[in-house]
C-alpha cells in the first residue's frame, strides 16, 4: 500500500510515530498491513528450519520480521526473514542492521506481489544481498536467487514437492512439503 | 511431471494412445494432471471474458488443445488467441505460435509457466504471455519487445492488467478470481 507522495528519507522514516509499520523504498513510503495467519506460520516453519541450522553451526543471526533493515538513505525494508553472518554483526547498531544482511527471504502475499518479485528483487541486487529467497504459498513454491556477478540467478527453485537449497548457507537445504505443510490453498 | 527419459518427438507423442495429456517440451514428455476446480474456475471467467471481447478479431480456445511450435515441442497452454489472419494455422491441431498465450499456474506447473515455458514463447515469438496466479491474486502481461519479453502490465489483489495485442482489452482482477 502506498501512502504519500514525497520522497521519504530514513530520518522521516524514523520520525514517524502513529504504531504502524512502514518501509520506505527508493523513497516512497509503504504501509504494511498486518500479515494473515497463512504466511505466518510459513514463515515460522521456515524460521525454525533456518535457525536450527544457523544456530547449530554458529554462522550468525536468523531473525524475522519486523526488524529494520537500512539498505540506503531512501532505503528501509522489513523482510520476513533475514540472516546476518557472524562478521556482518557489527552493523546492527541502535537495534537496526544498517547495510546488507547476506540472506533475505520475501513471502509473497497478493498485496506485496509486485514489490517482492521485481522492486525489491532489484533493490537487494543492487545492494549486493548474497542470496535471495521468494516464497509463492499459492503455488507452494520457492526460488533462490543468488547474485553471480551483481546479478541474480536462479540457483534453485522447487513446487509443490522437492528440495531447494542455499549458496551462503551451504548444506541447507528444505523440504518445500514441511514449509507449506498446513497451507492449502483452494 | 517428468515422464521417461528419451528426446521425444511429435510424431512419438501423437503415438501415445493411454488417455493421457502430455506436453513435449525440449525434447522432454511431462504428464499433464487434471487440474483442480479452484484452477477451472478462473480459467473460465477468463474465458468468458476473452471470448466475449474478441468476437470477429479472432478465435479463444480453452485447454487442452494442441499447439505444435516444432518438432520437438508440443504445448497445452491453458488459453489461446489466434487472430483472424493467422486462421491458416488452425488444422487438426494448432500449428505455430498463436497471437495470445495464458497459462494459470498451479504448484506441479509453477517452473514450467514461469521459467521453461517462458522462454519457449519468447522464442516462438508469441507477442503476449498472460501468467496467472491464483494462490498471489496476481496475473503479469509479458509483451515481445525486440524479441524479449516485457512486463506490459501486472496487478495483483486488486486493480485491472490490459492487453497489447487485443487493444482495449483489460480485465479486473474481481471478474477473474471472485466470479463463478
Amino acid at each position: 500500500m502506498k501512502v504519500k507522495e514525497k520522497v521519504w528519507t530514513y530520518k522521516d522514516y524514523l520520525e514517524l510515530n502513529d504504531n504502524k509499520r512502514y518501509e520506505v523504498i527508493n523513497g516512497r513510503l509503504y504501509e504494511m498491513p498486518a500479515p494473515h495467519f497463512e504466511h505466518q506460520v510459513i514463515s515460522k516453519y521456515l524460521f525454525l528450519k533456518l535457525n536450527t541450522f544457523v544456530e547449530h553451526k554458529s554462522l550468525g543471526v536468523i531473525i524475522y520480521s519486523p526488524f529494520d533493515v537500512i539498505l540506503s538513505e531512501d532505503t528501509v525494508v522489513q523482510p520476513d526473514i533475514v540472516f546476518i553472518s557472524k562478521e556482518n554483526l557489527r552493523n546492527v547498531k541502535e537495534g537496526r542492521l544498517y547495510g546488507s544482511p547476506d540472506l533475505v527471504v520475501e513471502i509473497v502475499s497478493p498485496t506485496s506481489y509486485y514489490r517482492d518479485r521485481y522492486e525489491k528483487f532489484r533493490i537487494y541486487e543492487e545492494a549486493g544481498i548474497k542470496e535471495y529467497w521468494i516464497v509463492y504459498p499459492g503455488e507452494k513454491a520457492i526460488e533462490v536467487w543468488v547474485l553471480k556477478e551483481g546479478k541474480y540467478e536462479l540457483h534453485s527453485i522447487a513446487s509443490g514437492k522437492g528440495k531447494v537449497k542455499s549458496e551462503v548457507l551451504k548444506g541447507f537445504e528444505v523440504d518445500v512439503e514441511g514449509i507449506f505443510k498446513e497451507n492449502n490453498p483452494k | 511431471m517428468k515422464v521417461k527419459e528419451k528426446v521425444w518427438t511429435y510424431r512419438d507423442y501423437l503415438g501415445l494412445n493411454d488417455d493421457k495429456r502430455y506436453e513435449v517440451i525440449n525434447g522432454r514428455l511431462y504428464e499433464m494432471p487434471a487440474p483442480t476446480p479452484w484452477h477451472q474456475g478462473i480459467l473460465g471467467n477468463l474465458y468468458l471474458i476473452l471470448r466475449n471481447h474478441v468476437r470477429s478479431k479472432g478465435i479463444v480456445f480453452l485447454s487442452p488443445i494442441d499447439v505444435i511450435l516444432s518438432e520437438t515441442l508440443v504445448v497445452q497452454p491453458d488459453l489461446v488467441f489466434i487472430s483472424k489472419d493467422k486462421k491458416d494455422m488452425i488444422k487438426d491441431r494448432i500449428y505455430g505460435s498463436p497471437d495470445l498465450v495464458i497459462e494459470v499456474v498451479s504448484p506441479t506447473s509453477y517452473y514450467r509457466d514461469r521459467y521453461e515455458k517462458f522462454k519457449i514463447y519468447e522464442k516462438a515469438g508469441i507477442k503476449e504471455y498472460w501468467l496467472v496466479y491464483p494462490g498471489e491474486r496476481a496475473i503479469e502481461v509479458w509483451v515481445l519487445k525486440e524479441g524479449k519479453y516485457e512486463l506490459y502490465s501486472i496487478a495483483s489483489s486488486e486493480g485491472k492488467v490490459k492487453s497489447k495485442v487485443l487493444k482495449g482489452f483489460e480485465i479486473d482482477l474481481k471478474e477473474v478470481f471472485d466470479e463463478g
